[in-house]
């Protein structure tokens, strides 16, 4: 796929769209003086914010008190103020796979539909449309619009090595197959490991979802129940286990993705899938990566669903992080004008250079993104993050996504990927999480 | 202070004479100890009485709706849910395995360093440095020594021809190493505790056995270590407790796992209370932690006063 299609057309188009005048005629002063309490976890969303929230204070004369947190934190301390109907924060950004079902059906959420509908409120330039689908669905809980959604999670994208793969005479692989026959060679020829994947349980299932997905599992059914034992969740189980076990990496059981990063960047091996991986400044930096140079990237290829799979049920990833404006806040309309510049468009293409996914359509196709030098200069990894995301798209769950306890479901599927790992019997490893997810749901 | 406030305390001074003899005593002992006992209650008494109530509830942290009293319902479901039961023994497999060999290590090492020889002061300092060293970053880097694959300790496996071990990899091996870790850090401390016994051990019967013809193991066993009982017993009372409650390496290392081997009565608890936001259950899990440490000390201090001393 080519990133640069169209850009100059759909620059002149996105001018139109917004006119001057209509910029000019929104007031961002209206609730000058007021102060906003924000909570922000560590990461990307907030470095990024940083900037924009100095602007947004000299523009709104809004000040901001930001609070910043350890995500695991921020996600506790978002859980007990809106526990304890508190009004101490009034914007925070939250995950919504995490959060969603269960501060839904709870009343922690602000709807922000009014807000995005009522020109008083909402910059002409805001353009809700251009939250590419399915974020806007994703971010939709029964009808109420529960946050803003900051990025896309991409889809799956294999990382390889270029040099080893050429050095043992072996192509790219097309299929889950391939690949695995692929990692089986090289780790035979050159005692390499063949392929780094998550193992530590909970932490992989987030991975593990598109591999599941591509071998036609399903968490669930469309009833809601949970489906961790058919025979495709068993194969996938089973291939991801295989793929650790015989391929160099048996002890792989204590696998988060900071040793996945720190297997392949070292060398230690020739493919590897994560989504903390497949990031050029990362692995493909000689300061960082002793692999560097010597990586090809690719979108997850097909498994034995085919690829029908992507076509019929779009895969599963991770759901984006987002904008929410607490409902017990007394400054919600000064918060949502903070969340509209938090998401902006100019703020998403910085967002987007620093090789993050976002959620406007636009931000891809913007000229600043498609002339930047960096782009450019990475544009096999471009192309295959945008081809990825083309099929896979995020929504909700890496676990059965009506379990509302995500944390508890999580660590359940985790033990079928450790059973797999160590070689037991998937089946009945399987069997017992499907009991313990039923039980889980019938007692929620 | 204005005439009339004097005054007032001449007044007082009549009506109430000043204390005097034992009353006295008592008086400044309390007002001494007061300050002490209250900052001792709010942080002891306070947070396990929340502790306790917390247990008798609903707690939900994850719903508006459930923050309900449900009596002894969370020890009711403990005492039928397997997991706890796994976790108990666990602990105590780990406590026992832990105390046991800290006590072995730390004893020989307390020989060794009671003797005098050149760069004795050296090593008593690099046998305590474990005990200094904070838990969370000792747990780190075993962490980093046991990796399977670029770990130091299989490095040096692989360089003495032995095959690799799986470490915290594997169910099998994963309570092993954390006891390894748990042995690392918990000998010092019985190193000391033995080595000040022997120091300040008469020196009278060994020498009397030594002229009495015993052998230096026969010595040691009949003469040194029942007179280092008392230093032995406090030891491993200490290392009871520690062992028991052991956290933050376990956290660190494998948060429970592989499959669960590693998930002890603390892990358990704090699994429950913090990430699956089941806070009620999860204070039932550590209080009967609390009553394990409890009774376990108990048990320990009365068969050391009804056998030893």
């Amino acid at each position: 796929m080519n990133v640069r299609t169209s850009s100059a057309a759909l620059a002149a188009a996105l001018a139109a769209a917004v006119p001057a005048a209509a910029q000019d005629a929104f007031d961002w002063r209206q609730h000058e003086g007021a102060t906003v309490e924000a909570l922000m976890p560590e990461g990307p969303f907030l470095d990024a914010a940083l900037p924009v929230i100095e602007e947004f204070e000299a523009a709104t004369g809004i000040t901001v008190e930001l609070e910043q947190l350890p995500e695991a934190q921020a996600w506790d301390k978002i859980r007990v103020e809106m526990q304890a109907g508190s009004d101490e924060i009034d914007l925070y950004i939250g995950q919504i796979d995490r959060f969603g079902a269960q501060f839904s059906a709870n009343g922690w959420y602000e709807d922000l539909l009014p807000f995005i509908e009522n020109p008083a409120l909402t910059s002409p330039e805001f353009d809700w449309e251009d939250f590419r689908e399915p974020s806007r669905t994703v971010s939709t809980i029964g009808g109420q619009v529960v946050g803003i959604p900051i990025d896309r999670p991409g889809g799956p994208v294999l990382v390889y090595r270029r040099d080893l793969l050429e050095a043992n005479g072996i192509a790219v692989p097309t299929t889950l197959e391939e690949l695995e026959a692929a990692a089986r060679a090289i780790h035979e020829a050159t005692g390499i490991p063949g392929m780094v994947l998550r193992g530590s349980g909970a932490p992989a299932t987030s991975q593990f979802a598109n591999v599941l997905h591509e071998f036609g599992g399903r968490w669930e059914d469309a009833a809601g129940n949970p489906t961790v034992n058919t025979r495709e969740a068993v194969a996938a189980f089973d291939w991801w286990g295989r793929m650790l076990r015989e391929t160099g990496n048996p002890n792989a059981t204590t696998f988060g993705f900071p040793e996945v990063v720190s297997e392949f960047v070292s060398g230690n091996a020739a493919f590897g899938m994560d989504g903390a991986l497949a990031v050029p400044a990362v692995i493909n930096d000689p300061a960082t990566s002793q692999v560097a140079g010597e990586v090809g990237y690719m979108a997850i290829p097909n498994g034995p669903g085919g690829p029908a799979v992507r076509e019929t049920d779009p895969c599963r990833t991770i759901g984006p992080f987002a904008v929410s404006i607490n409902p017990f806040s007394e400054d919600k309309e000064a918060a949502w004008l903070l969340a509209q510049w938090l998401v902006s468009k100019d703020a998403q293409v910085d967002l987007l250079l620093t090789g993050r996914l976002v959620a406007r359509a636009s931000a891809a196709e913007s000229d600043r993104f498609l002339s930047d030098p960096a782009v450019t200069a990475e544009q096999e990894y471009w192309d295959a993050v945008l081809e990825a995301s083309s099929f896979c798209y995020p929504t909700v769950g890496n676990a059965p996504p009506s379990i509302t306890d995500v944390g508890r479901a999580r660590e359940i599927v985790g033990q079928v990927i450790v059973a797999s790992i160590l070689g037991q019997d998937v089946q009945a490893a399987a069997d017992q999480a499907q009991a313990e997810l039923e039980a889980l749901k019938a007692s929620q | 202070m204005t005439s009339v406030d004097l005054a007032a305390e001449a007044a007082a001074d009549l009506a109430h004479p000043p204390l005097r003899g034992p009353r006295r005593a008592r008086l400044f002992a309390w007002l001494m100890a007061g300050p002490a006992s209250l900052v001792m209650l709010a942080i002891m008494v306070y947070p396990l009485t929340n502790l306790l109530l917390l247990s008798l509830r609903d707690y939900d942290g994850a719903s508006v709706t459930a923050y309900q009293w449900v009596g002894l319902a969370n020890y009711e479901a403990m005492l039928a849910d397997p997991r706890f039961w796994a976790a108990l023994r666990r602990t105590l497999a780990y406590c026992l395995l832990s105390v046991t060999a800290s006590l072995a290590l730390g004893t020989l090492m307390a020989f060794v360093v009671n003797r005098r020889f050149r760069g004795v002061t050296v090593l008593r300092t690099v046998f305590i440095l474990p005990m200094v060293a904070m838990p969370v970053a000792s747990a780190l880097v075993f962490e980093a020594m046991m990796n399977p694959n670029q770990g130091i300790l299989n490095q040096m496996l692989e360089a003495a021809g032995l095959p690799p071990y799986t470490w915290l990899a594997h169910p099998g091996s994963a309570l092993l190493s954390l006891v390894v870790l748990e042995v690392w850090m918990g000998a010092p401390f019985v190193m000391l505790i033995v080595l000040a016994g022997l120091q300040s051990m008469p020196q009278e019967p060994l020498e009397a056995a030594r002229i009495d013809g015993a052998t230096p193991l026969q010595a040691l066993w009949f003469v040194t270590l029942p007179m280092l009982r008392s230093a032995l017993a406090t030891a491993v009372l200490f290392k009871l407790i520690d062992t028991l409650k052991q956290f933050a390496t376990i956290w660190v290392l494998t948060e429970g796992g592989p499959l669960r081997s590693t998930e002890t009565l603390y892990v358990y608890g704090y699994a429950l209370a913090f990430q699956f936001f089941d806070v009620g259950y999860g204070a039932a899990i550590l209080m009967a932690l609390l009553v394990l440490v409890l009774f376990v000390s108990l048990l320990w201090m009365r068969v050391r006063e009804r056998a030893w001393v």
